[in-house]
């Protein structure tokens, strides 16, 4: 027996139990185990089946991993925008509570500063009531009225 | 045993269940064709499919319920 009709003996035994293999067999009929090296369109089918689940699997883990970390980062612009309106709010009372009061006092001058020149200007006659209440944006019915007094004069 | 490991365990007996029923169906075809039907040795390994099987349906059950049978 030549070496290489030695091998091809040896391949087409059955590993577990000895048994004699034809060269197309997929199982051992004697003990049952399966030949690793035997074409199985089956087997092959199943275990690219598998492997094209598991890519998805994967896939989806990754995608959902994803999605989970897509609100921690939402976290950081969300944290500082509730610190920004916090502390625009903040300021915005503090100049409030401060220029409140200086507006108050504006307010009341320029009424109180107002109403003796609205005096002087009414007691005036002729060309200077004239002017004041031009500049003032005055009222209508006075200027007539002063206009009349104007005519009357001479 | 939490759910999730009852659920990757689930996992790998499906693809255990599976892979051994193909196993038996090849190797009765394997049997049939060459006219060598050895039914001790299908019986020994439709015996170990069965065990994968109720071990199977156990952690189905477990899944089912949400409650862990082997505690």
């Amino acid at each position: 027996m030549t070496e290489t009709e030695q091998e091809i003996t040896q391949r087409e035994q059955c590993e577990q139990c000895a048994a004699p293999l034809a060269a197309d067999q997929r199982y051992c009929v004697n003990c049952g185990a399966r030949r690793s090296e035997a074409n199985d369109p089956a087997a092959s089918y199943f275990s690219e089946a598998s492997a094209a689940r598991a890519r998805v699997a994967a896939a989806t883990r990754a995608r959902a991993a994803a999605n989970r970390k897509r609100p921690a980062q939402l976290r950081i612009p969300a944290a500082l925008l509730a610190v920004i309106v916090a502390a625009s709010a903040a300021v915005g009372f503090g100049l409030g509570s401060s220029s409140g009061g200086s507006t108050t006092t504006t307010v009341k001058s320029a009424v109180t500063s107002t109403k003796p020149a609205a005096n002087t200007t009414s007691t005036r006659h002729g060309s200077t009531t004239k002017s004041t209440s031009a500049a003032t944006g005055g009222n209508y019915s006075n200027q007539e009225k002063n206009d009349n007094s104007v005519v009357s004069e001479p | 045993m939490s759910a999730a490991e009852l659920e990757a365990r689930r996992e790998q007996l499906t693809e255990r269940f599976a892979l051994m029923q193909l196993e038996l169906g090849g190797l009765f075809y394997e049997m049939a064709i060459r006219d060598h039907l050895e039914l001790d040795v299908l019986a020994a390994k439709s015996a170990a499919l069965q065990r994968v099987d109720l071990e199977l349906a156990e952690v189905q059950r477990s899944l089912a319920t949400g409650v862990d049978a082997s505690v």
